[in-house]
């Protein structure tokens, strides 16, 4: 069976910028499923979304390789076809709930915007249907008739859930739905993103620095620096006996209950000098050889399962 | 709402009793002593005894507060005094003027927003394309050139060259149209910038980027939505550009001879005409409160984080 999404040896380069935000980046996607991006800040997990969408800012300076949703060639489509696609095929939710919202529309006249439009509904079935969506993540239907400044963020949050799945898309590209969220509404709105999957069948790639929120619902993971992925695996794999020392290092940065207290958390070291050739985690790796600033490393079959790029552990 | 409402018009209230005292102020303690004005007007000769006569009828002997408040009962009642120089009550003067300025004003101001509202959102749609880059080029060359230098260019090719348009003589439509403009050519270059420029930041807002990944029309992002939000801004903008256009015209009935009140007050300024000048000061406040007013309301009534009270105001 074909994935739905395929992205193949994806780059993304900006302007004056040395290396690619995204840099020969390879996944795929089956229905249903859930693909965890986990990486810090800067690792091109938003570029790699925006990319997906065929949202190019101006300061983009070359794109290549391949990106298709079930089979469809997405880098280079016209304008109009691929708003067909965008919102019933493939949508996003957005990293930022607080300005996701337009400020001065009531979230029902936003609702029926987009139901207008993509699905043709009146403005009254529009209504009944975005009651039904709010009552699936579980907010009151008085919402509608509030602007966006009077929810709070948990709310606007879920609001964005609801208008995704309204047009109950085959793919959702989820850019840190969490992450502005406190740590007991996001475990809710996780659950409510689990749950809408299943009513929907949507696949779901789950971008994020939060690893506790991917191992939760993720599939797959696959773990990203400075624009590559580095490691690509099952979500228990990757987790449980991760290969790569860069996953090893972010894994070990989450504070765990059986720790003892008084053991300080790992830090992942800084790198020293700019990166010139090589491993681009080589400054910063404990386990560095010297063929490390030499080569590259590829991303092939590590030895327990799934694919990691490192000379030291594959 | 109302609170609000009530808020601001006691503000508004509370600048023009400012103003009419600093106008009342500047009546006592510019001009010397008026009753020496008024019989050096009249031919008599100043001896004490006449002063103080006249300082009498003047009502100058009594206390400065007394003297306020019934300078302050006149001019409620439409009495601005006499002019010095021609004897004529301020008032009939007035009511000749005002209506001659009123047209330049509000056909200068229908003239912008006629021009700048369609220019200033097709150059935001067509940013940086040809229609974009000769607008701009356009609107610079407006803002560049002081405005009774277009007055002097538009009279010679207009009047002089072409023979098109009158420059002096009754107050026809045809003769409005030089003078509205002139007024209007440095405004509309202004807010053609300020309309492409809160149209543009609109579209970066992330409440675009969301209907644009549902792939809604850019028609519909651009009037259902980002229109009214860059409205806002404008809006307020405008309240106060109306009435820097009732100062703004002084130089441009000057230089058309154009009956209204700058002319009026350049004349008075010339003959240090005081009542006159009080007069031009309180109304152009009374003018200013006004407009400020209506704009606010407006704004009321357009932006609901003003009308409810709340969120992050733009």
């Amino acid at each position: 069976m074909e994935p739905l999404l395929v992205v193949e040896h994806f780059s993304v380069q900006y302007q004056r910028m040395d290396r690619p935000a995204v840099d020969d980046v390879s996944l795929s996607l089956n229905p249903g499923q859930v693909l965890g991006v986990v990486g810090e800040s800067g690792c091109g997990k938003t570029t790699l979304i925006k990319g997906i969408l065929g949202f190019f800012p101006h300061c983009v300076a070359g794109v290549a390789g391949s990106v298709r949703l079930e089979g469809k060639e997405l880098l280079g489509l016209p304008d109009k076809e691929r708003r067909n696609l965008l919102g019933t095929s493939m949508d996003v939710i957005a990293q930022d709930s607080g300005t996701s919202l337009n400020p001065m529309k009531r979230i029902g006249k936003q609702f029926s915007q987009i139901l207008g439009e993509k699905l043709g509904l009146s403005y009254q079935s529009s209504m009944i249907y975005a009651r039904e969506l709010l009552a699936r993540v579980n907010c009151p239907k008085e919402l509608l008739n509030r602007f966006p400044f009077q929810l709070s963020g948990g709310q606007r949050q879920r609001v964005l859930i609801a208008l995704a799945f309204a047009l109950r898309p085959k793919l959702l590209l989820a850019d840190e739905p969490t992450s502005a969220l406190d740590v007991t509404v996001q475990g809710q709105v996780l659950r409510e993103l689990e749950l809408l999957r299943r009513d929907c069948k949507s696949a779901i790639l789950l971008i994020s620095h939060n690893l506790g929120a991917v191992s939760r619902i993720a599939d797959q993971v696959a773990v990203m620096y400075q624009g590559q992925v580095v490691e690509y695996g099952e979500t228990h794999q990757v987790m449980d006996t991760p290969s790569h020392p860069y996953t090893k290092g972010l894994i070990a940065c989450v504070p765990s209950l059986s720790l003892p207290k008084s053991q300080r958390l790992y830090n992942i070291p800084q790198g020293g000098k700019e990166w010139e050739g090589g491993c681009r985690f080589a400054s910063r790796c404990p386990e560095r050889i010297p063929d490390c600033q030499r080569q590259a490393p590829q991303l092939r079959p590590g030895k327990k399962g799934g694919l990691v790029a490192c000379h030291c552990c594959g | 709402m109302p609170g609000y409402l009530i808020k601001k018009l006691g503000r508004l209230l509370l600048v023009l009793i400012g103003v009419s005292l600093i106008a009342f102020g500047m009546t006592h303690w510019i001009q010397g002593n008026p009753a020496e004005l008024v019989l050096a007007q009249t031919g008599v000769d100043p001896t004490q005894e006449e002063i103080e006569r006249m300082e009498h009828q003047l009502g100058l002997d009594r206390s400065l507060p007394e003297q306020y408040l019934t300078w302050i009962e006149k001019v409620l009642q439409g009495d601005f005094g006499t002019s010095y120089i021609t004897g004529v009550p301020v008032k009939e003067e007035l009511a000749y003027r005002v209506p001659a300025t009123l047209k330049l004003t509000i056909g200068a101001f229908l003239v912008t927003l006629g021009l700048a509202v369609p220019l200033g959102i097709w150059s935001a749609v067509q940013k940086d394309k040809l229609p974009d880059v000769l607008t701009r080029g356009a609107a610079s060359m407006g803002l560049a050139v002081p405005g009774f230098i277009w007055g002097l260019l538009l009279c010679y090719w207009f009047s002089v060259r072409l023979g098109l348009l009158p420059m002096t003589g009754e107050q026809t439509f045809a003769r409005l149209v030089l003078p509205v403009l002139t007024l209007s050519l440095p405004l509309t270059s202004r807010y053609i910038c300020v309309i492409r420029g809160c149209i543009l930041e609109q579209l970066e807002e992330g409440y675009v980027f969301l209907l644009r990944s549902k792939g809604l029309r850019e028609r519909t992002i651009l009037w259902g939505n980002v229109l009214k939000n860059a409205a806002v801004p404008v809006v307020s903008l405008l309240g106060l550009s109306l009435g820097s256009l009732l100062g703004g015209s002084v130089v441009v009935e000057s230089l058309f001879s154009w009956p209204g009140l700058g002319s009026y007050l350049i004349t008075s300024i010339n003959n240090r005409d005081y009542p006159v000048i009080t007069a031009y000061v309180l109304l152009m406040a009374v003018a200013f409160v006004l407009i400020n007013g209506l704009a606010d309301l407006l704004l009321c009534l357009l932006d609901p984080r003003i009308r409810l009270g709340g969120g992050r105001q733009t």
